[in-house]
């Protein structure tokens, strides 16, 4: 059951894509699923795996291959499961009145679905390798949410940029997972742990870190990858929130985090998440309180933010563990909330740009509590969740043996940043005079205040009740630990250095927040790695440009030439090199009619070489055609005859629509080029030929067909061999076959369609 | 193209065909026939109606775009393989109620796709 609701998303895309598309003001309701999901997983959180520890669940594929989707219930994939659909039931609420009216609104709503069953399976997965898939497909849908307001070249930009690096951080991690299953011979998490192979010790340990690494560092906009993450806000404001920073940038720090007991615990691993994770700390707040557009100011905070994610796993004691994972939660909700509010802003307010917003509390009162609850709890502000984020960062870093007094510098710098562009985005657009020109703004619908103040609320109640949060804490950090420590949080710690610490980030924040104006101006700020990227795209460009034409000839023909003398050169060296035991005498022999219907597939042939318009030659190919299907008949094969004549008939059909423009062809190949193609086809001619007298003599094939007539009738339920090979036996490769078909009508439909709608045509 | 004789011929040969084509797809697990030829001759029976009497009026005798028959088909055949997962099968396993099987219905996909295909790419082409 529990594998079926993990992929139930991807069902739902075409549930949203039909509701939303036929009853756009009830695509709200969509909200619904999602939630009960989170139900169901709260549900296994507290009674099963807190109870019985992981559960393992799986759902059988192909059983014979040894491929099975499993996936594993623990608490660090419960954890995040919980904030995908929690956080994905407010987006898809928020969703549908941010973007009321708006003609795409079901492709956006199809797509978040999409995106949270992708997600689901990357946080869930045990399979390495499903992992990977459902990883790439979170990069496919951020890739269509970004490109959403697609007619806009920025987004198609920002998409596409997005797309290539964390897709080649995906290529990484398939690397990376191919070399863990070479060392342990395990492709499951829960298998490589099991097996009890010391990974670090082993001579490819470093690539393989360091893939796994690149994989993490490019989802999760660690520096010198994090350029994507702020042009990604060119999606709209409910893909901003949800997925580049409630979820998908997570999954970095989630891989990190899973792959800790495995590949942690070396010199290594933790020097490269603690410079890694600091610099993309520090550097990214600095940056955030340089932009005015209240997107990119919390784009850039949130890159800081998973920087501090990735230097506490660096850290890797378990009270940064048990840091990391409060600091994500209460990430999650203040941030979601302020993007939401953001998009809220955007919305009634019309423009984003915060050195001009003021004043709104009056006219969004819901919206402006929200804002100045998550704002507090971004801060730090005692009895907020975030609060004990930032405590127990503080903690983890006073208790670490290398370099605590670093190290706790940069946090309390990138805190107090933080906490100022919590001020800037929170409290800003809300304090002040009004602006007249805001005056007409109001309080959104109730489903754009509602997901904001919902998850303001939870960081306020979860820090007043921290005991509903302990166990799943304390799940969430035994999973990447691997002893189960019970978690309890305390609001007061008494009077500690850290509280200190907290009360001067406070205090920095503030003070940075009245000189904001200051440190907008004329600071040094972006570093060149967005740079990089371009010249790097530009030299692939230049070395396609030299490297494509020369194995892409652009003419059907030299296709068809290569592959035809690559197929007879392979059916010859198997006949001829071979020494196949066979003889000319012991081939089938051809019986009069036979000779027949050969000679008249001969005379089509040379008739469609010799036609000088295309319509002569499509009907002598027909001939051809229909010729071949007598010759199924005649050998018993009464299915291949029928699909052969209709098939026939229909590409003459196809054959006269695409050629009746032309009339006599144009040019007509050079005597070389003709004595070429005569002796291929020739050649090729002999070849099949050959090859196919010779199946007939029945040796070596008897085994096979009997099997088959044996077997579909009792296992298949049908007496038409043929017939129950494709749809049963091997139903899959019909599957791929039929897909295939439909791409390919598409691609015509869209080429022709393209073309007469250019022209001008409808 | 206006011809008496064609338009005739093919009111008379619709029905036909149409019906060879449900008896192809009804027996093909037992004897030749099934999904692929019973699309086939679907589509060559549009084919010719979109001769004899131009494609917008084909268009209208199918009913539904060739187009959404691309997808109702892919689906039909995904789903008579996913009601396997739903029983902890793996996917694509057979399931038998009496004479009638998923593999019948995941034919009938292939029916569909066959269908859409062929008529979207000669609708399309006779169109341009």
């Amino acid at each position: 059951m529990i594998p079926l609701l993990v992929l139930s998303p991807f069902v739902f895309a075409l549930v949203a894509a039909l509701v939303a598309g036929r009853w756009p003001t009830r695509a709200r309701w969509l909200a619904v699923w999602p939630a009960l999901l989170a139900v169901v997983f709260e549900h296994e959180l507290r009674t099963r795996v807190a109870v019985e520890g992981t559960q393992v669940v799986s759902l059988a594929w192909a059983p014979s291959l040894g491929l099975t989707l499993q996936f594993t219930l623990d608490g660090l994939g419960l954890l995040f499961a919980l904030m995908i659909t929690i956080i994905g039931a407010l987006i898809v609420l928020f969703a549908s009145a941010y973007l009321k009216g708006h003609p795409h609104l079901a492709r956006l709503l199809a797509w978040l679905f999409v995106f949270m069953g992708a997600m689901l399976g990357v946080v869930l997965s045990d399979n390495l390798f499903a992992l990977f898939v459902f990883w790439e497909l979170t990069g496919f849908a951020s890739f269509m949410l970004i490109g959403f307001e697609h007619d806009t070249p920025a987004a198609r930009a920002a998409a596409m940029q997005a797309l290539l690096v964390t897709a080649a951080g995906g290529i990484a991690l398939l690397g990376g997972t191919v070399l863990l299953a070479q060392i342990t011979g395990e492709t499951t998490v829960s298998g490589v742990i099991r097996s009890g192979i010391d990974v670090t010790a082993h001579p490819t340990y470093l690539a393989c870190t360091l893939l796994f690494l690149l994989a993490a560092f490019t989802k999760s906009a660690q520096v010198p990858f994090h350029f994507w993450l702020p042009n990604a806000m060119a999606a709209p404001t409910p893909v901003s929130a949800y997925l580049h920073s409630a979820t998908m940038v997570k999954a970095g720090v989630y891989l990190i985090a899973r792959m800790m007991p495995i590949l942690g615990g070396t010199t290594l691993w933790s020097t490269t998440l603690l410079v890694v994770g600091g610099i993309t700390m520090v550097g990214a707040a600095w940056r955030s309180v340089q932009e005015t557009d209240l997107k990119r100011v919390l784009a850039f905070s949130t890159v800081s933010a998973l920087g501090s994610l990735v230097l506490m796993i660096g850290i890797g004691t378990p009270g940064a563990i048990v840091a990391a994972v409060v600091y994500m939660i209460a990430h999650a909700a203040y941030k979601g909330t302020l993007f939401m509010v953001a998009g809220a802003i955007d919305h009634e307010a019309g423009t984003r740009d915060v050195t001009q917003l003021a004043g709104l509390r009056t006219v969004m009162p819901r919206t402006a509590l929200a804002a100045a609850l998550a704002a507090a709890s971004m801060m730090g502000v005692p009895l907020f969740f975030g609060f004990f984020g930032k405590e127990l960062f503080y903690e983890a870093e006073w208790q670490y043996a290398g370099a605590a007094g670093l190290l706790l510098a940069i946090s309390v710098a990138a805190n107090a940043l933080s906490g100022m562009a919590g001020l800037v985005t929170g409290v800003g657009p809300f304090t002040g005079a009004r602006p007249s020109r805001f005056d007409a703004a109001h309080e959104p619908a109730w489903p754009m205040w509602f997901g904001p103040l919902f998850l303001a609320l939870a960081g306020v109640v979860f820090a007043l009740v921290p005991g509903i949060v302990n166990t799943p804490i304390a799940l969430a950090a035994a999973s990447v630990t691997g002893a189960f420590t019970p978690v309890a949080l305390v609001l007061w710690h008494g009077f500690t250095p850290v509280l200190g610490l907290s009360v001067l980030t406070l205090a920095l924040a503030g003070g940075l927040y009245t000189q904001r104006a200051v440190l907008r101006k004329g600071l040094p700020g972006s570093v060149g790695s967005e740079r990089v990227y371009v010249v790097t795209l530009r030299l692939l460009d230049a070395v396609s440009a030299f490297v494509a034409p020369a194995l892409y000839s652009r003419s059907l023909r030299s296709y068809v030439l290569v592959l035809i003398v690559t197929t007879a050169f392979l059916i010859s060296s198997g006949l001829f090199l071979g020494g196949g035991g066979w003889s000319i005498e012991a081939l089938t022999p051809l019986r009069a009619y036979e000779m027949v219907i050969a000679l008249v597939i001969c005379a089509g042939a040379v008739m469609a070489a010799r036609a000088t318009s295309s319509m002569r030659a499509v009907l002598a190919l027909g001939a051809v055609g229909y010729g071949v299907a007598l010759l199924f008949v005649t050998y018993g094969a009464p299915d291949l005859a029928m699909t052969q004549f209709s098939v026939e008939t229909l590409t003459a059909v196809i054959f006269v629509l695409v050629f009746r423009m032309f009339g006599s062809f144009a040019h007509l190949s050079s005597r070389l080029i003709r004595m070429r193609d005569a002796i291929v086809a020739g050649v090729v001619g002999v070849v099949v030929g050959t090859l196919v007298l010779l199946v007939g003599t029945g040796d070596g094939t008897s085994r096979l067909s009997h099997y088959f007539a044996e077997m579909s009738a009792t296992v298949g339920h049908g007496r038409n061999i043929v017939n129950v090979i494709l749809v049963d036996f091997r139903g899959f490769d019909t599957m791929g076959e039929i897909t295939v078909l439909v791409v390919a009508a598409i691609g015509v439909h869209a080429l022709l369609r393209i073309g007469a709608d250019e022209r001008g045509r409808p | 193209m206006n011809s008496l004789i064609l338009q005739v011929a093919t009111r008379v040969l619709m029905p036909l065909l149409l019906l060879f084509a449900l008896f192809m797809l009804g027996r093909g697990h037992n004897e030749p026939g099934g999904g692929f030829v019973a699309g086939l001759i679907v589509s060559a029976a549009y084919a010719l109606q979109a001769f004899a009497f131009g494609v917008a009026a084909a268009r209208r005798a199918l009913l539904v775009d060739p187009e959404r028959l691309l997808g109702v088909g892919l689906l039909v055949a995904l789903g008579s393989g996913l009601l396997a997962s739903a029983q902890g099968l793996p996917f694509l396993t057979a399931l038998w109620w009496g004479g009638l099987g998923s593999p019948a219905l995941f034919d009938v996909g292939v029916f569909l796709v066959v269908i859409g295909v062929v008529l979207t790419m000669t609708f399309t082409l006779a169109e341009a």
